[in-house]
């Protein structure tokens, strides 16, 4: 016989050995959390849980100030090359920068995303009450953009954002699962040395969000 | 066979005598406990109202999973088939290594990437890897300390927890054959540039599983420093090997989860990151593994099954909230229970999963004082499964115990045998205590006649011997009786 | 009221005082105390160990007893050590297998209280009118702690002695390491918890470390004595019984 039989004839048997035990156990209906208030207390509390782990939320009215937050970070963090994800925003935002640094396209190869210095992408949701991202990699074509580069700049639209977790997973549940799912809240921590606590391990140690409260394209100043 | 790799738990007494005379050992572990438990108070505080309702449905959801656990493991292989997942199922730590082994093989690797994984401890994953000639390295920091320190985890969460900074530092500079800062962040970048090389060559990518979801066929895995979305990124093959215990039934359990894990094992509200895993890249300009193993491990889980209290014991999300609360971890750290999986609930996993032969101190190692149980997410009832096992190995035990224990037992049994017949007259019970404080009087003034009495010369080893008062309380509430009539 | 003293065997056998102070002040409370002298053990030694059969007969001998008495009009049993009233609440559970003795143990489980759980939650007493000179620490003892929630009420009747002064320290409700046979198992793991809260007690300058449960406070006052420490351990109802005096 199979590993597969024995291991699900061994989980049989045993339990049918302790009898009705099964008949008196129901699986519990799930408590499905909503934040109250409005969107301005969405946002509130979004910028206070990501700042609570380290990372920053930058208010923006539109895809203009976004370039410019963009630039701002770019130059304080003496950023080189940026690799930008296909998100069509990301590629709005960055083409207001394009010319000025080297932007790398995730489809080139990986070495060059792993030799950026900052990553650009967009996300699918945010979630409020724990400050998260929720990165499907599958809709920017590509994961390392926003995992390789020391710094990860997160491009979010004020509608993009949901109160809760449950609410996240109840729009996932309703979509087709994309190949991978990264919920994001801060950028890497570690604490395996005495419990000290450093940012920036393995992933990136900075993180970004540009929070856009209308990301219409208007008409591209030439 | 079931067993858990490299277990030395009937070594528990010299081992943890070697680790009580360890001062810095203990130093680091109070801290490491201080800090856990105040973090992990600040966090839950926040949802202290909800916190017990939270508990009590998360220990129903996955009592109704382990109930169901057949249909829901044939749900969750159909399901993650469909996504595009090879499911494998092992039924013990052998065929488990032979498994990823072959696929390794199949993928010509030559080398590994790994983030941190208790199953792949328990089974001993590494050594057959090495075995084969593949380059195995872990990636998650602190298990990196404790590879290349030669060691197993001490903790299911923190597993260098019983390193200093400055053992630490020895290590990576011996390691590294350079000279490197002491501070923990350079130290920690340190790693970062050595690993961010091991993932950028590594062929195959190895991670274990937090929860299965049966409804979807997908699998979620925390962490918190990017090493595993690195390590399901870069190489062409990811491997998940998960325990069959691991599973939920709906997508939107992971909410009450998720919520719940992150707060009790390192007091963070959740962790930094949250991999959802539905299946190897759709399209070929996408990044990501080109192929998704899954593979099943029993090893002995099955066993536990068949007994409502102890099938509790599969409850477990190794948040690791007891070994962070338990008086006795605190003292001994994690390597003296010789296992990978320590602590409170190691030692009523350890002994079901290998065998209560490899085990059967660890069940002893226990003062029940109940505080896991107080902490516990999904409420298992540790002190009543240590009880269970305690009564399998005193009374069912023969043939089954280390030597300690049957040494113990041997000595213990004809007592019990003895005071329970003198609990039952009052006439005897009188004549034994005046005997017993007489006794005890005399061995609070000498310890001449410790050697004939075992139990007090262990008790004079770290306490003096109390003096009883003098008299019985029957006898005091005689006289006064006496007195009023 | 009619209230049976349980008294343990600890109590009885090293620490008579402890079942005087706990008369003593069942009496203040207005309460008839009785005392059947037939009582011997709870059983919770064996049964910690894993010899459940040897525990067994000595447990359902001992809700006999408890029982018989709850049957003749007693009101309530009463015991110094929240140690020994857990493994009472624990004891139907234990004797399940004889289901008439089973009954009877929640009976008798339902009708049993730790002393300070009968005082503040069933007599609604807090000021006994006692006085104690000096500053204290509390030891929450585990079963007590866990099992019945005792964590309140010996606070609350502290609270109310006169000239007493209790210190807080972080490590209350921490394990002393005692865990019966445990103690004699694995001494040096045993002593090893003993000193980390002894080392707390030592800095904080009390007199005394206070708790409800005898079994710990011999493991307390062992290591104690054996570190040459001036803090002394008491039981909750010696301190509570005493109308004037101190450390």
């Amino acid at each position: 016989m199979s590993d597969r039989e024995n291991i699900l004839n061994a989980v049989r048997k045993a339990l049918e050995s302790t009898g009705d035990a099964k008949s008196a156990c129901t699986l519990p209906e799930l408590s499905r959390p909503r934040l109250e208030g409005t969107q301005e207390t969405l946002i509130g509390r979004f910028i206070e849980e990501v700042e609570a782990v380290s990372g920053r939320v930058h208010r923006l009215a539109n895809i203009d100030s976004a370039a410019r937050q963009l630039e701002t970070l770019i130059r304080a963090g003496k950023t080189e090359s940026l690799a930008v994800s296909r998100d069509p925003i990301a590629r709005a935002i960055s083409s207001r920068v394009l010319g000025r640094h080297v932007v790398v396209d995730p489809e080139d190869n990986q070495d060059a995303i792993a030799e950026a210095d900052m990553g650009l992408t967009g996300v699918r949701l945010a979630i409020a009450e724990h400050g998260t991202l929720m990165l499907a990699p599958e809709d920017d074509h590509g994961r390392l953009a926003a995992l390789l580069p020391p710094h990860h700049v997160a491009v979010l639209a004020v509608s993009q954002l949901v109160g809760t977790l449950a609410e996240a997973i109840e729009h996932l549940a309703s979509d087709s699962q994309p190949a991978t799912i990264t919920f994001v809240s801060g950028p890497s921590r570690t604490a395996d040395i005495e419990q000290t606590l450093v940012i920036g391990i393995h992933g990136p140690a900075l993180l970004d969000i540009l929070l856009i409260e209308d990301t219409q394209e208007e008409d591209h100043p030439s | 066979m079931s067993t858990i790799h490299d277990i030395r738990s009937s070594h528990f007494k010299s081992d943890a005598r070697e680790a009580i005379a360890n001062v810095e050992l203990r130093g680091a572990l109070a801290r490491a406990q201080e800090q856990s438990n105040s973090k992990r108070d600040r966090a839950i505080q926040r949802i202290a109202d909800d916190w017990e309702s939270m508990r009590d449905q998360a220990s129903a959801i996955k009592t109704w999973t382990l109930e169901n656990l057949g249909e829901q493991l044939e749900l969750f292989e159909r399901n993650a088939v469909k996504n595009g997942i090879q499911v494998h199922w092992a039924e013990d730590a052998e065929n488990a290594c032979r498994l990823v082994n072959e696929i390794c093989a199949d993928a010509e690797a030559r080398s590994v990437i790994k983030s941190k994984s208790m199953v792949t401890e328990e089974i001993g994953l590494n050594h057959t890897l090495e075995a084969a000639g593949l380059e195995v390295v872990e990636s998650d920091l602190g298990e990196w300390i404790v590879q290349i320190a030669g060691e197993t985890p001490s903790h299911i969460v923190a597993p260098a927890i019983h390193h200093t900074r400055e053992s630490i530092h020895r290590l990576f500079e011996e390691t590294l054959g350079r000279k490197i800062p002491t501070d923990a962040e350079s130290m920690t970048m340190v790693a970062r540039e050595v690993l961010r090389q091991a993932f950028l060559r590594a062929d195959v990518g190895i991670t274990g599983v937090n929860y299965l979801v049966a409804e979807t066929g997908s699998f979620l895995v925390l962490e918190n420093e990017g090493n595993q979305r690195l390590t399901t990124s870069l190489p062409r093959v990811h491997i998940a090997v998960s325990g069959i215990e691991k599973i939920v039934p709906r997508l939107a359990d992971l909410d009450l989860f998720l919520r719940m894990i992150g707060r009790s094992g390192t007091g963070q509200v959740v962790t930094t990151y949250q991999n959802l895993f539905c299946g190897p890249r759709r399209s070929p300009d996408e990044d990501g593994p080109r192929d998704m193993h899954m593979v099943l491990v029993d090893n002995g889980r099955t066993k536990l099954l068949a007994s409502e209290k102890r099938r509790q014991t599969l409850q477990c999300i190794r948040c690791g909230a007891c070994l962070n609360i338990c008086p006795v971890y605190r003292q001994i750290g994690g390597h003296a229970y010789g296992s990978v999986y320590p602590g409170p609930i190691g030692s009523i996993f350890t002994p079901q999963v290998a065998g209560l032969h490899k085990a059967s101190q660890l069940p002893f190692a226990s003062s029940l004082c109940g505080a896991c149980k107080d902490v516990c997410p999904v409420k298992i009832d540790i002190p009543g499964i240590l009880l269970d096992l305690r009564e399998e190995i005193a009374e069912h035990g023969e043939g089954q115990r280390d030597q300690e224990t049957e040494l113990k037992m041997k000595r213990e049994s004809p007592a019990f045998r003895r005071w329970s017949s003198l609990m039952q007259s009052p006439r005897k019970y009188r004549m034994s205590g005046a005997l017993v404080r007489t006794m005890a009087l005399i061995a609070s003034h000498t310890s001449l006649f410790d050697r004939f009495i075992p139990p007090l010369s262990a008790w004079r080893s770290t306490r003096s011997v109390p003096r009883p008062e003098g008299g019985s309380f029957r006898a005091r509430w005689r006289r006064r009786t006496e007195a009023n009539r | 009221m009619r209230v049976q003293l349980f008294v343990t065997c600890l109590v009885d056998q090293f620490r008579p005082s402890v079942g005087e102070a706990t008369v003593e002040i069942l009496e203040r409370c207005g309460c008839t105390v009785e005392f059947d002298d037939r009582q011997t053990c709870c059983g919770q030694p064996a049964f910690n160990s894993g010899h459940h059969e040897e525990a067994k007969a000595v447990v359902a001998r001992t809700i006999d007893l408890l029982a018989e008495w709850l049957d003749e009009g007693g009101d309530a049993i009463v015991c110094p050590s929240g140690s020994c009233s857990a493994m009472i609440a624990h004891s139907s559970e234990l004797l399940a297998d004889d289901p008439v003795r089973s009954e009877k143990a929640r009976r008798v489980a339902e009708r049993t209280w730790e002393l300070t759980q009968f005082l503040i939650d069933e007599m609604k007493i807090d000021d006994l009118e006692s006085s104690w000179k000096g500053t204290i620490t509390l030891h929450d003892a585990c079963h007590g702690l866990r099992d019945l929630g005792i964590r309140d009420q010996p606070r609350r009747l502290l609270a109310k002695v006169k000239g007493l002064e209790v210190k807080e320290c972080a490590s209350c409700d921490r394990c002393c390491g005692f865990g019966g046979t445990f103690s004699v198992n694995y001494p040096l793991i045993s002593g090893a918890m003993a000193d980390d809260k002894i080392e707390e007690i030592d800095a904080s300058g009390v007199d005394a470390v206070v708790s409800g449960d005898v079994s710990c406070l011999m493991q307390l006052e062992g290591r104690l004595q054996a570190t040459n420490s001036r803090v002394k351990a008491l039981h909750l109802a010696q301190l509570l019984v005493e109308r004037d005096a101190g450390s």
